[in-house]
């Protein structure tokens, strides 16, 4: 019998979630630029989107690693490594 | 003074309900995350090292046995059992192996125990901060939205009130014109009349 390894399904289903909920939103950013062309839109665009990117970007690279930790620590303590 | 130059109040509509979606989405998918990291901890900071406890103290057992049974075998192997006193040692070697194996996996489920929680604090900002645009970031720009949405309404309205002559129908503004009113109030509350819809006097 071996330990069972940890779910990592939800993670992974979150952080596609993350990302495909960002791609929909930048293509509806992309055609509404195109009928808002003033400084108030890169206002909004400097104020409230600017930053998700590079948010989302630092989160999946967390994630990965988190992942990648969880993933070796649950070889380490199985049964077959040591026996 | 500034203006603004919108060429679809719909599309800004589309852009507003899009930024709350995203904001909702995020707000699950984060939950998810968070549900799921709590889970792992239970994973790793009871779970396995309940196992390998259990496995360490089915290990000692087994190993009281082996001795047991050696025991025995000396007992009845006056007159010359060979193989089976062998067989009995190497049952305890195998034993002693085993137990050696679980005692290190216990000391181990430990130290990554610990590990793990380093690894979820280092993932604590980058969550936090989608967190962040999720629940404020976000909500933010869709009331700014909603607010120049407002603006560019009754824009709208006053402006096609005002080029309609006596028996003509109202019609509806060319698709390339853009909105352009003056918008140096845009950051300013909306008020109780205008959530009506009741006009201010035009001040401009």
């Amino acid at each position: 019998m071996n330990p069972l390894p940890a779910n990592l399904s939800p993670i992974i289903d979150g952080q596609n979630q993350l990302r495909q909920n960002f791609k929909s939103f930048a293509q509806c950013w992309a055609t509404t630029k195109e009928d808002w062309r003033d400084a108030r839109r890169d206002q909004f665009e400097r104020e409230h989107l600017q930053g998700l990117g590079p948010s989302l970007a630092r989160l999946s690279a967390a994630l990965d690693q988190w992942r990648d930790f969880v993933i070796k620590s649950d070889r380490e303590l199985s049964e077959s490594i040591a026996e | 003074m500034e203006t603004s130059d919108v060429r679809s109040i719909d599309s800004l509509r589309l852009l507003r309900n899009a930024v709350g979606d995203l904001s909702n989405d995020w707000t699950i998918a984060l939950l998810q995350i968070k549900s799921s990291m709590h889970r792992t901890r239970e994973h790793f900071s009871t779970n396995m090292p309940a196992y390998w406890k259990q496995q360490t103290r089915i290990a000692e057992q087994k190993l009281a046995e082996a001795q047991d049974n050696l025991s025995r075998q000396h007992g009845t192997s006056a007159s010359g059992q060979a193989p089976a006193v062998t067989e009995a040692k190497q049952r305890i070697q195998a034993a002693k192996r085993r137990l050696t194996i679980c005692e290190e996996k216990l000391r181990l489920a430990s130290k990554i125990a610990i590990q793990f929680d380093q690894a979820c604090q280092e993932l604590a900002g980058p969550i936090a901060e989608v967190v962040g645009h999720a629940s404020v970031t976000l909500p933010n720009g869709a009331g700014h939205l909603a607010i120049l949405i407002g603006h560019l309404d009754r824009y709208a309205e006053r402006t096609s009130f005002n080029n309609l002559t006596p028996g003509m129908n109202r019609s509806p503004r060319p698709q390339e014109e853009p909105l352009s009113p003056p918008l140096d109030d845009f950051d300013r509350p909306v008020s109780l009349q205008e959530k009506r819809g009741v006009e201010d006097e035009p001040s401009r």
